[in-house]
Protein backbone atom coordinates (compact mmCIF):
# COMPACT_ATOMS: atom_id res chain seq x y z
CA UNK A 1 0.00 0.00 0.00
CA UNK A 2 1.03 3.06 -0.88
CA UNK A 3 2.55 6.22 1.50
CA UNK A 4 -0.96 8.09 -0.44
CA UNK A 5 -3.24 5.36 0.29
CA UNK A 6 -2.08 5.02 3.63
CA UNK A 7 -2.75 8.26 4.52
CA UNK A 8 -6.54 8.64 2.78
CA UNK A 9 -7.69 5.09 3.55
CA UNK A 10 -6.59 4.42 6.78
CA UNK A 11 -6.15 8.22 8.00
CA UNK A 12 -2.82 7.78 8.80
CA UNK A 13 -1.32 11.08 9.29
CA UNK A 14 2.28 9.54 10.35
CA UNK A 15 2.19 8.29 6.59
CA UNK A 16 1.95 11.38 5.39
CA UNK A 17 4.03 12.66 7.44
CA UNK A 18 7.16 10.00 5.96
CA UNK A 19 5.87 10.89 2.62
CA UNK A 20 6.25 14.73 3.15
CA UNK A 21 10.17 14.02 4.64
CA UNK A 22 11.26 11.99 1.79
CA UNK A 23 10.00 14.78 -0.47
CA UNK A 24 11.45 17.54 1.28
CA UNK A 25 14.69 16.05 1.42
CA UNK A 26 14.80 15.16 -2.45
CA UNK A 27 14.05 18.23 -3.09
CA UNK A 28 16.38 19.69 -1.22
CA UNK A 29 19.36 17.83 -1.54
CA UNK A 30 18.66 18.41 -6.07
CA UNK A 31 17.90 22.10 -5.28
CA UNK A 32 19.51 25.65 -5.76
CA UNK A 33 19.18 26.33 -2.06
CA UNK A 34 22.14 25.93 0.49
CA UNK A 35 21.63 24.12 3.41
CA UNK A 36 20.90 26.23 6.73
CA UNK A 37 23.58 27.75 8.86
CA UNK A 38 26.06 25.24 10.37
CA UNK A 39 25.35 22.51 7.95
CA UNK A 40 27.60 22.05 4.71
CA UNK A 41 25.21 19.38 3.39
CA UNK A 42 21.54 18.95 3.32
CA UNK A 43 21.76 16.24 6.22
CA UNK A 44 18.83 14.43 7.67
CA UNK A 45 19.62 17.06 10.57
CA UNK A 46 19.39 19.70 8.11
CA UNK A 47 16.54 18.50 6.30
CA UNK A 48 14.46 17.81 9.79
CA UNK A 49 15.74 21.48 10.66
CA UNK A 50 14.12 23.03 7.56
CA UNK A 51 11.06 20.97 8.09
CA UNK A 52 10.38 22.10 11.02
CA UNK A 53 10.65 25.67 10.15
CA UNK A 54 8.37 24.98 7.36
CA UNK A 55 5.45 23.16 9.62
CA UNK A 56 6.01 26.01 12.35
CA UNK A 57 5.82 28.74 9.47
CA UNK A 58 2.64 26.77 7.93
CA UNK A 59 0.80 27.04 11.34
CA UNK A 60 0.72 23.61 11.63
CA UNK A 61 0.32 21.06 9.38
CA UNK A 62 -3.22 21.37 7.96
CA UNK A 63 -1.53 22.12 4.96
CA UNK A 64 -1.31 18.13 4.28
CA UNK A 65 -5.22 18.25 4.34
CA UNK A 66 -5.28 20.85 1.21
CA UNK A 67 -2.81 18.96 0.45
CA UNK A 68 -4.54 15.29 0.45
CA UNK A 69 -7.80 17.51 -1.01
CA UNK A 70 -5.94 18.28 -3.77
CA UNK A 71 -4.19 15.30 -5.39
CA UNK A 72 -6.02 11.89 -6.39
CA UNK A 73 -2.90 9.46 -6.15
CA UNK A 74 0.88 9.03 -5.12
CA UNK A 75 2.23 10.50 -8.36
CA UNK A 76 0.29 13.79 -7.86
CA UNK A 77 0.54 14.03 -3.73
CA UNK A 78 4.51 13.88 -4.26
CA UNK A 79 4.07 16.27 -7.25
CA UNK A 80 2.17 18.46 -4.74
CA UNK A 81 4.27 18.00 -1.60
CA UNK A 82 6.96 18.82 -3.89
CA UNK A 83 5.90 21.93 -5.15
CA UNK A 84 4.74 22.93 -1.24
CA UNK A 85 8.51 22.50 -0.25
CA UNK A 86 9.94 24.16 -3.38
CA UNK A 87 7.33 27.37 -2.94
CA UNK A 88 8.39 27.28 0.97
CA UNK A 89 11.94 27.89 0.07
CA UNK A 90 11.19 30.68 -2.53
CA UNK A 91 9.36 32.29 0.43
CA UNK A 92 12.47 32.00 2.77
CA UNK A 93 14.73 33.29 -0.28
CA UNK A 94 12.50 36.29 -1.22
CA UNK A 95 12.28 37.21 2.73
CA UNK A 96 16.18 37.30 2.89
CA UNK A 97 16.45 39.17 -0.61
CA UNK A 98 14.28 42.22 1.02
CA UNK A 99 17.14 42.47 3.47
CA UNK A 100 19.86 41.84 1.36
CA UNK A 101 18.46 44.31 -1.26
CA UNK A 102 17.71 46.84 1.52
CA UNK A 103 21.26 47.32 2.59
CA UNK A 104 22.83 46.90 -1.25
CA UNK A 105 20.67 50.05 -2.09
CA UNK A 106 22.41 52.03 0.08
CA UNK A 107 25.58 51.14 -1.76
CA UNK A 108 23.64 51.61 -5.17
CA UNK A 109 21.61 54.91 -4.96
CA UNK A 110 23.90 55.67 -1.83
CA UNK A 111 27.37 56.41 -4.41
CA UNK A 112 24.15 57.96 -7.23
CA UNK A 113 24.41 61.70 -6.99
CA UNK A 114 20.76 61.65 -8.11
CA UNK A 115 19.58 60.08 -4.98
CA UNK A 116 19.94 61.01 -0.93
CA UNK A 117 19.42 59.32 1.50
CA UNK A 118 17.14 60.48 4.81
CA UNK A 119 17.51 58.42 8.21
CA UNK A 120 14.64 60.24 10.49
CA UNK A 121 12.36 59.37 11.97
CA UNK A 122 12.99 56.36 9.62
CA UNK A 123 15.24 55.30 6.74
CA UNK A 124 13.94 56.80 3.40
CA UNK A 125 14.98 57.75 -0.41
CA UNK A 126 14.30 60.58 -2.21
CA UNK A 127 15.03 62.22 -5.31
CA UNK A 128 17.82 64.83 -4.36
CA UNK A 129 15.72 67.34 -6.12
CA UNK A 130 12.25 66.64 -5.20
CA UNK A 131 10.59 67.55 -2.06
CA UNK A 132 11.32 65.99 1.20
CA UNK A 133 7.76 65.46 2.53
CA UNK A 134 6.98 61.61 3.08
CA UNK A 135 4.91 59.89 1.17
CA UNK A 136 1.98 58.27 2.02
CA UNK A 137 -0.38 56.73 -0.74
CA UNK A 138 -1.25 53.52 -1.92
CA UNK A 139 1.95 51.01 -2.37
CA UNK A 140 0.33 49.32 -5.45
CA UNK A 141 0.28 52.39 -7.47
CA UNK A 142 4.13 52.27 -6.92
CA UNK A 143 4.15 48.77 -8.27
CA UNK A 144 2.50 49.56 -11.35
CA UNK A 145 4.65 52.66 -11.63
CA UNK A 146 7.89 50.56 -11.49
CA UNK A 147 5.52 47.96 -13.77
CA UNK A 148 6.07 50.53 -16.31
CA UNK A 149 9.55 50.67 -16.76
CA UNK A 150 10.15 48.47 -19.20
CA UNK A 151 13.87 47.14 -20.99
CA UNK A 152 15.62 46.87 -17.72
CA UNK A 153 16.24 43.61 -16.10
CA UNK A 154 18.39 41.88 -13.55
CA UNK A 155 19.98 38.95 -16.07
CA UNK A 156 20.46 36.18 -12.90
CA UNK A 157 20.60 36.54 -8.92
CA UNK A 158 23.25 34.24 -9.33
CA UNK A 159 26.25 36.18 -10.79
CA UNK A 160 28.74 38.35 -9.34
CA UNK A 161 30.89 41.12 -11.17
CA UNK A 162 29.76 41.08 -15.06
CA UNK A 163 26.29 41.39 -13.98
CA UNK A 164 26.70 44.21 -11.77
CA UNK A 165 26.80 47.01 -14.68
CA UNK A 166 22.99 46.17 -15.85
CA UNK A 167 21.64 45.04 -12.51
CA UNK A 168 22.54 48.25 -10.67
CA UNK A 169 21.67 50.28 -14.27
CA UNK A 170 18.28 48.25 -13.62
CA UNK A 171 17.64 49.30 -9.94
CA UNK A 172 18.17 52.72 -10.42
CA UNK A 173 16.30 52.96 -13.42
CA UNK A 174 13.06 51.82 -12.03
CA UNK A 175 13.84 53.61 -8.02
CA UNK A 176 14.46 57.38 -9.82
CA UNK A 177 10.73 56.30 -11.75
CA UNK A 178 8.95 55.40 -8.84
CA UNK A 179 10.96 58.65 -6.34
CA UNK A 180 9.51 60.60 -9.34
CA UNK A 181 5.80 59.44 -9.03
CA UNK A 182 6.31 59.72 -5.35
CA UNK A 183 7.47 63.52 -5.70
CA UNK A 184 8.66 63.02 -1.92
CA UNK A 185 10.68 60.25 0.15
CA UNK A 186 9.52 56.65 0.43
CA UNK A 187 10.56 54.71 3.37
CA UNK A 188 13.47 52.67 2.52
CA UNK A 189 11.50 49.17 3.53
CA UNK A 190 9.28 50.04 0.87
CA UNK A 191 11.42 50.85 -2.00
CA UNK A 192 13.25 47.08 -1.81
CA UNK A 193 10.25 46.00 -1.98
CA UNK A 194 8.74 47.74 -4.81
CA UNK A 195 12.28 46.79 -6.83
CA UNK A 196 11.99 43.68 -5.49
CA UNK A 197 8.38 42.88 -7.21
CA UNK A 198 9.51 44.80 -10.29
CA UNK A 199 12.61 41.98 -10.96
CA UNK A 200 10.91 38.94 -8.76
CA UNK A 201 8.75 37.55 -11.83
CA UNK A 202 11.39 37.61 -14.09
CA UNK A 203 13.96 35.14 -12.30
CA UNK A 204 13.16 31.96 -12.91
CA UNK A 205 13.63 29.62 -9.35
CA UNK A 206 16.31 27.36 -10.76
CA UNK A 207 18.98 30.15 -11.04
CA UNK A 208 18.46 30.87 -7.44
CA UNK A 209 22.22 30.78 -5.62
CA UNK A 210 24.18 32.82 -4.41
CA UNK A 211 22.37 35.62 -4.63
CA UNK A 212 24.39 38.41 -6.23
CA UNK A 213 22.48 40.88 -3.91
CA UNK A 214 24.64 39.78 -0.87
CA UNK A 215 27.75 40.13 -3.13
CA UNK A 216 29.58 43.87 -1.43
CA UNK A 217 32.46 44.08 -3.83
CA UNK A 218 29.87 45.16 -6.42
CA UNK A 219 32.32 46.74 -9.61
CA UNK A 220 31.01 50.06 -10.30
CA UNK A 221 32.84 50.62 -13.16
CA UNK A 222 31.13 48.64 -15.35
CA UNK A 223 27.98 50.30 -15.73
CA UNK A 224 29.02 52.45 -18.48
CA UNK A 225 29.92 49.59 -20.53
CA UNK A 226 27.03 47.50 -19.50
CA UNK A 227 24.53 50.29 -20.23
CA UNK A 228 23.81 49.76 -24.09
CA UNK A 229 23.11 46.33 -23.29
CA UNK A 230 20.78 46.85 -20.44
CA UNK A 231 19.04 49.49 -22.88
CA UNK A 232 18.31 47.31 -25.79
CA UNK A 233 16.68 44.51 -23.41
CA UNK A 234 18.26 40.80 -23.00
CA UNK A 235 18.47 38.29 -25.61
CA UNK A 236 16.11 35.44 -26.11
CA UNK A 237 18.44 32.82 -24.86
CA UNK A 238 19.32 35.24 -21.66
CA UNK A 239 14.88 35.10 -21.06
CA UNK A 240 14.89 31.82 -21.69
CA UNK A 241 17.19 30.25 -19.58
CA UNK A 242 15.19 32.46 -17.06
CA UNK A 243 11.68 30.54 -17.85
CA UNK A 244 10.64 28.03 -15.86
CA UNK A 245 9.69 24.36 -17.43
CA UNK A 246 6.18 25.25 -16.94
CA UNK A 247 6.74 29.16 -18.52
CA UNK A 248 9.35 27.38 -21.21
CA UNK A 249 6.35 24.71 -22.12
CA UNK A 250 3.65 27.08 -23.34
CA UNK A 251 6.09 28.94 -25.31
CA UNK A 252 5.72 26.49 -28.77
CA UNK A 253 2.21 27.89 -28.49
CA UNK A 254 2.23 31.83 -27.72
CA UNK A 255 1.32 32.34 -31.69
CA UNK A 256 -1.13 29.24 -31.81
CA UNK A 257 -3.23 29.24 -28.67
CA UNK A 258 -6.01 27.25 -29.89
CA UNK A 259 -3.60 24.10 -29.44
CA UNK A 260 -2.17 24.99 -26.04
CA UNK A 261 -4.66 23.67 -23.79
CA UNK A 262 -5.39 20.26 -25.55
CA UNK A 263 -2.18 19.76 -25.56
CA UNK A 264 -0.49 20.46 -22.74
CA UNK A 265 -3.10 18.57 -21.20
CA UNK A 266 -4.36 22.08 -19.11
CA UNK A 267 -7.58 24.04 -19.10
CA UNK A 268 -8.20 27.10 -21.30
CA UNK A 269 -7.89 29.66 -18.65
CA UNK A 270 -4.56 28.04 -17.70
CA UNK A 271 -2.98 27.95 -20.67
CA UNK A 272 -4.28 31.83 -21.56
CA UNK A 273 -3.06 33.25 -18.37
CA UNK A 274 0.25 31.06 -19.18
CA UNK A 275 0.82 32.82 -22.40
CA UNK A 276 -0.08 36.13 -20.70
CA UNK A 277 3.12 35.44 -18.00
CA UNK A 278 5.47 34.65 -20.98
CA UNK A 279 4.66 38.01 -23.35
CA UNK A 280 4.58 39.99 -19.99
CA UNK A 281 7.97 39.07 -18.90
CA UNK A 282 8.72 39.73 -22.61
CA UNK A 283 7.62 43.09 -21.94
CA UNK A 284 9.21 44.28 -18.99
CA UNK A 285 12.39 42.81 -20.21
CA UNK A 286 12.21 44.75 -23.31
CA UNK A 287 12.55 48.21 -24.32
CA UNK A 288 9.78 48.18 -27.46
CA UNK A 289 7.70 46.30 -28.61
CA UNK A 290 9.53 45.61 -32.08
CA UNK A 291 12.27 44.76 -29.80
CA UNK A 292 9.72 42.49 -28.28
CA UNK A 293 8.22 40.39 -31.00
CA UNK A 294 11.76 39.79 -32.10
CA UNK A 295 12.63 37.87 -28.56
CA UNK A 296 9.08 36.35 -28.61
CA UNK A 297 9.92 34.70 -31.82
CA UNK A 298 13.28 33.85 -31.31
CA UNK A 299 11.96 31.90 -27.89
CA UNK A 300 9.76 30.23 -30.54
CA UNK A 301 13.11 29.12 -32.54
CA UNK A 302 14.43 27.84 -28.97
CA UNK A 303 11.68 26.05 -28.12
CA UNK A 304 10.97 24.21 -31.34
CA UNK A 305 12.92 20.87 -31.19
CA UNK A 306 13.85 20.95 -34.50
CA UNK A 307 16.09 24.02 -34.22
CA UNK A 308 18.58 24.93 -31.81
CA UNK A 309 19.29 28.36 -30.02
CA UNK A 310 21.96 29.57 -32.39
CA UNK A 311 19.84 28.32 -35.74
CA UNK A 312 16.64 29.90 -34.29
CA UNK A 313 18.53 33.49 -33.73
CA UNK A 314 20.19 33.24 -37.00
CA UNK A 315 16.55 32.94 -38.74
CA UNK A 316 15.30 35.72 -36.80
CA UNK A 317 15.08 38.96 -39.10
CA UNK A 318 13.41 41.98 -38.92
CA UNK A 319 11.65 40.94 -42.34
CA UNK A 320 10.23 38.43 -40.53
CA UNK A 321 6.19 38.68 -40.51
CA UNK A 322 5.46 39.27 -37.09
CA UNK A 323 2.03 40.22 -35.47
CA UNK A 324 3.00 39.89 -31.95
CA UNK A 325 1.92 43.51 -30.89
CA UNK A 326 -1.65 43.30 -30.45
CA UNK A 327 -1.15 39.66 -28.54
CA UNK A 328 1.51 41.37 -26.46
CA UNK A 329 -1.29 44.44 -25.44
CA UNK A 330 -4.00 41.82 -24.81
CA UNK B 1 -26.70 25.20 -5.73
CA UNK B 2 -24.39 28.41 -4.84
CA UNK B 3 -20.55 27.23 -4.39
CA UNK B 4 -17.23 28.81 -3.51
CA UNK B 5 -13.89 27.58 -3.80
CA UNK B 6 -11.61 27.36 -0.70
CA UNK B 7 -7.93 26.91 -0.70
CA UNK B 8 -5.33 27.24 2.18
CA UNK B 9 -2.43 28.46 0.78
CA UNK B 10 -2.96 32.24 2.18
CA UNK B 11 0.06 33.48 -0.13
CA UNK B 12 -1.53 32.88 -3.14
CA UNK B 13 -4.79 34.88 -1.96
CA UNK B 14 -4.86 38.16 -4.23
CA UNK B 15 -7.60 40.66 -4.16
CA UNK B 16 -10.39 38.78 -5.10
CA UNK B 17 -10.24 36.35 -2.13
CA UNK B 18 -11.16 36.87 1.57
CA UNK B 19 -8.95 35.46 4.11
CA UNK B 20 -10.22 33.78 7.26
CA UNK B 21 -8.25 33.29 10.45
CA UNK B 22 -7.78 29.89 11.54
CA UNK B 23 -10.23 30.63 14.53
CA UNK B 24 -13.05 30.83 12.23
CA UNK B 25 -13.75 27.40 11.70
CA UNK B 26 -13.34 23.95 12.87
CA UNK B 27 -10.31 23.06 10.23
CA UNK B 28 -8.13 25.69 12.92
CA UNK B 29 -6.17 26.78 9.80
CA UNK B 30 -6.12 30.00 7.62
CA UNK B 31 -9.04 29.71 5.02
CA UNK B 32 -8.59 31.79 1.46
CA UNK B 33 -11.99 32.20 -0.03
CA UNK B 34 -12.29 32.99 -3.34
CA UNK B 35 -15.69 35.43 -3.03
CA UNK B 36 -15.37 36.55 -7.05
CA UNK B 37 -15.14 32.50 -8.19
CA UNK B 38 -18.20 32.00 -6.63
CA UNK B 39 -20.77 30.39 -8.96
CA UNK B 40 -23.71 27.79 -9.55
CA UNK B 41 -22.11 23.89 -9.13
CA UNK B 42 -24.54 21.23 -10.05
CA UNK B 43 -25.16 18.70 -6.65
CA UNK B 44 -23.23 15.30 -8.78
CA UNK B 45 -20.13 16.78 -8.45
CA UNK B 46 -19.44 16.71 -4.46
CA UNK B 47 -17.34 13.97 -4.25
CA UNK B 48 -16.29 14.25 -0.46
CA UNK B 49 -17.75 15.70 2.52
CA UNK B 50 -14.29 17.36 4.42
CA UNK B 51 -16.26 19.15 7.50
CA UNK B 52 -18.47 22.18 7.58
CA UNK B 53 -17.78 25.76 7.55
CA UNK B 54 -19.86 28.36 9.39
CA UNK B 55 -19.06 31.64 8.93
CA UNK B 56 -20.95 35.21 9.29
CA UNK B 57 -22.04 37.16 6.55
CA UNK B 58 -20.22 40.19 7.62
CA UNK B 59 -17.21 38.22 8.92
CA UNK B 60 -16.31 37.60 5.67
CA UNK B 61 -17.02 41.17 4.07
CA UNK B 62 -14.40 42.25 6.65
CA UNK B 63 -12.09 40.20 6.09
CA UNK B 64 -8.69 40.46 5.12
CA UNK B 65 -8.09 40.06 0.95
CA UNK B 66 -5.10 39.30 -0.42
CA UNK B 67 -2.85 41.46 -2.51
CA UNK B 68 -3.66 42.34 -5.80
CA UNK B 69 -1.96 40.75 -9.26
CA UNK B 70 -0.45 43.69 -10.93
CA UNK B 71 1.09 42.18 -13.51
CA UNK B 72 0.39 38.95 -15.80
CA UNK B 73 3.59 37.81 -14.85
CA UNK B 74 2.49 36.90 -11.28
CA UNK B 75 2.19 33.68 -10.28
CA UNK B 76 -0.55 33.48 -8.31
CA UNK B 77 -2.85 34.95 -11.82
CA UNK B 78 -1.95 31.73 -12.97
CA UNK B 79 -2.55 29.57 -10.20
CA UNK B 80 -6.15 31.36 -10.10
CA UNK B 81 -6.95 30.86 -13.91
CA UNK B 82 -6.18 26.83 -12.65
CA UNK B 83 -8.28 26.85 -10.43
CA UNK B 84 -11.30 28.61 -12.73
CA UNK B 85 -10.55 25.70 -15.17
CA UNK B 86 -11.65 23.45 -12.31
CA UNK B 87 -14.77 25.15 -11.49
CA UNK B 88 -15.98 25.34 -15.10
CA UNK B 89 -15.30 21.60 -15.45
CA UNK B 90 -17.74 20.93 -12.55
CA UNK B 91 -19.84 23.41 -13.79
CA UNK B 92 -20.37 21.78 -17.13
CA UNK B 93 -20.57 18.57 -15.38
CA UNK B 94 -23.29 16.23 -16.68
CA UNK B 95 -24.18 12.59 -17.19
CA UNK B 96 -27.90 12.66 -18.56
CA UNK B 97 -28.31 13.07 -22.36
CA UNK B 98 -29.64 15.86 -23.28
CA UNK B 99 -30.75 14.30 -27.14
CA UNK B 100 -33.50 15.34 -29.17
CA UNK B 101 -35.25 11.68 -28.29
CA UNK B 102 -35.52 10.93 -32.17
CA UNK B 103 -33.49 7.43 -32.01
CA UNK B 104 -36.40 5.65 -33.14
CA UNK B 105 -37.03 7.90 -36.69
CA UNK B 106 -33.30 6.81 -36.96
CA UNK B 107 -33.14 3.30 -36.20
CA UNK B 108 -36.49 2.40 -37.03
CA UNK B 109 -35.85 1.07 -40.71
CA UNK B 110 -32.78 -1.16 -39.79
CA UNK B 111 -33.09 -4.67 -38.81
CA UNK B 112 -32.57 -5.34 -35.02
CA UNK B 113 -31.04 -8.30 -35.24
CA UNK B 114 -27.78 -6.33 -37.54
CA UNK B 115 -28.00 -3.69 -35.21
CA UNK B 116 -27.87 -5.94 -32.18
CA UNK B 117 -24.97 -7.46 -33.88
CA UNK B 118 -23.46 -4.19 -34.34
CA UNK B 119 -23.77 -2.75 -31.16
CA UNK B 120 -22.45 -6.31 -30.10
CA UNK B 121 -25.51 -6.27 -27.44
CA UNK B 122 -29.07 -8.08 -26.89
CA UNK B 123 -31.73 -7.18 -29.13
CA UNK B 124 -33.92 -5.59 -26.49
CA UNK B 125 -31.14 -3.14 -26.16
CA UNK B 126 -32.05 -2.23 -29.94
CA UNK B 127 -35.59 -2.43 -28.67
CA UNK B 128 -35.49 -0.33 -25.22
CA UNK B 129 -33.04 1.99 -27.93
CA UNK B 130 -36.06 2.62 -30.25
CA UNK B 131 -38.86 3.07 -27.79
CA UNK B 132 -36.63 5.75 -25.80
CA UNK B 133 -35.51 3.88 -23.32
CA UNK B 134 -31.89 3.83 -23.09
CA UNK B 135 -29.56 6.14 -24.57
CA UNK B 136 -26.41 5.33 -26.92
CA UNK B 137 -23.14 5.37 -25.18
CA UNK B 138 -20.15 7.49 -26.84
CA UNK B 139 -18.98 4.24 -28.20
CA UNK B 140 -21.94 2.35 -29.14
CA UNK B 141 -22.63 5.46 -31.41
CA UNK B 142 -19.80 4.73 -32.87
CA UNK B 143 -20.03 1.20 -33.25
CA UNK B 144 -23.70 1.80 -34.71
CA UNK B 145 -22.66 5.24 -36.95
CA UNK B 146 -20.99 2.97 -40.39
CA UNK B 147 -24.22 0.09 -40.12
CA UNK B 148 -26.47 3.30 -40.46
CA UNK B 149 -24.93 5.76 -42.58
CA UNK B 150 -25.32 8.77 -39.62
CA UNK B 151 -22.58 10.59 -38.16
CA UNK B 152 -21.84 9.99 -34.50
CA UNK B 153 -23.00 13.22 -33.41
CA UNK B 154 -25.85 12.54 -34.89
CA UNK B 155 -26.54 9.29 -33.08
CA UNK B 156 -25.67 10.80 -29.77
CA UNK B 157 -28.36 14.48 -30.55
CA UNK B 158 -30.57 12.01 -30.80
CA UNK B 159 -30.90 10.42 -27.46
CA UNK B 160 -33.70 10.52 -25.20
CA UNK B 161 -33.16 12.63 -22.43
CA UNK B 162 -34.61 12.24 -18.92
CA UNK B 163 -36.53 14.03 -16.79
CA UNK B 164 -35.33 16.94 -15.06
CA UNK B 165 -36.69 16.22 -11.28
CA UNK B 166 -35.03 12.57 -11.75
CA UNK B 167 -32.09 13.65 -12.68
CA UNK B 168 -31.80 16.16 -9.72
CA UNK B 169 -32.88 13.51 -7.48
CA UNK B 170 -30.70 11.03 -9.34
CA UNK B 171 -27.59 13.65 -8.43
CA UNK B 172 -28.39 13.53 -4.24
CA UNK B 173 -25.68 12.54 -2.39
CA UNK B 174 -27.48 9.42 -1.31
CA UNK B 175 -28.56 8.33 -4.50
CA UNK B 176 -25.18 9.25 -5.73
CA UNK B 177 -24.07 6.42 -3.23
CA UNK B 178 -26.20 3.91 -4.69
CA UNK B 179 -24.95 4.94 -7.87
CA UNK B 180 -21.56 3.81 -7.00
CA UNK B 181 -22.48 0.94 -5.43
CA UNK B 182 -24.42 -0.56 -8.74
CA UNK B 183 -21.14 0.61 -10.38
CA UNK B 184 -19.41 -1.61 -8.26
CA UNK B 185 -21.68 -4.49 -8.53
CA UNK B 186 -21.91 -4.23 -12.47
CA UNK B 187 -18.38 -3.63 -12.57
CA UNK B 188 -19.66 -0.69 -15.07
CA UNK B 189 -18.70 3.13 -14.72
CA UNK B 190 -20.74 5.43 -12.66
CA UNK B 191 -22.20 7.32 -15.85
CA UNK B 192 -23.51 4.08 -17.19
CA UNK B 193 -24.86 2.89 -13.58
CA UNK B 194 -26.31 6.68 -13.65
CA UNK B 195 -27.85 6.03 -16.86
CA UNK B 196 -28.98 2.90 -16.35
CA UNK B 197 -30.72 3.32 -13.34
CA UNK B 198 -32.44 6.83 -14.22
CA UNK B 199 -33.76 4.75 -17.87
CA UNK B 200 -34.90 2.07 -15.96
CA UNK B 201 -36.75 4.12 -13.41
CA UNK B 202 -38.45 6.49 -15.86
CA UNK B 203 -39.65 3.32 -18.18
CA UNK B 204 -41.39 2.31 -14.75
CA UNK B 205 -43.00 5.41 -14.47
CA UNK B 206 -44.49 5.48 -18.53
CA UNK B 207 -45.41 2.23 -18.56
CA UNK B 208 -47.71 3.21 -15.37
CA UNK B 209 -50.23 5.03 -17.07
CA UNK B 210 -53.53 5.31 -14.06
CA UNK B 211 -53.68 5.64 -10.38
CA UNK B 212 -51.31 8.12 -8.85
CA UNK B 213 -48.13 8.27 -9.96
CA UNK B 214 -45.50 8.45 -6.51
CA UNK B 215 -42.67 10.65 -6.39
CA UNK B 216 -39.40 9.94 -7.95
CA UNK B 217 -37.76 8.94 -4.97
CA UNK B 218 -40.07 6.16 -4.16
CA UNK B 219 -39.18 4.65 -7.37
CA UNK B 220 -35.82 5.49 -6.83
CA UNK B 221 -35.97 3.64 -3.19
CA UNK B 222 -37.67 0.86 -4.63
CA UNK B 223 -35.57 0.37 -8.00
CA UNK B 224 -31.86 0.69 -5.65
CA UNK B 225 -33.89 -1.85 -3.08
CA UNK B 226 -34.34 -4.11 -5.81
CA UNK B 227 -30.55 -4.01 -7.54
CA UNK B 228 -29.33 -3.76 -4.97
CA UNK B 229 -30.80 -6.46 -2.73
CA UNK B 230 -31.48 -4.17 0.15
CA UNK B 231 -34.32 -4.98 2.47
Amino acid sequence: MSEYDQWLLDGDVEAGLRLLRRITAQALRTGPFPPPQGYDRWSDDAVDELLVEMIVKKGGTAFLLDALASVDNQGSAERYLLATVQNFQKDQAKATEHGKLRERLKNVLGKDSRFMFVTSPHDGWRLVDGPAQWWQGDIADLHRTALQVRGVSIPSWNTAGPTAGPARHALTTVAVAVLTDVNGTVRAEDLAQILLERFRHEIAPESVGELFLSDDDEQIGRTDEKLEHALTGISAEELWARLTSEQRAIVPYLITPGDAAPLLGIGPKEAAARRAQVFELVRLATVDDPRADEVVMALLDIASPSAGPAEGMARLSREEPTDIEGRMSS
Amino acid sequence: MRAVPISLDASAADDSAAILSPESSDLACSLVVWLDDATSLPLRVLDRYLGSLTVDAGELDAAERGQPVLTHADERAVQRARLQDILDVFVAARWAPEGAGNLKELLGAADVKELAQALQEPPRTVIALRRGRASLSPEQAERLAPVIHLPVETLLAANPSLPEDLVADLDHPAYRAKVVALAERRNVDETEAWLTAGFAVAAVAHRQTEGEKPAWTDRLDRYFALVLDEP
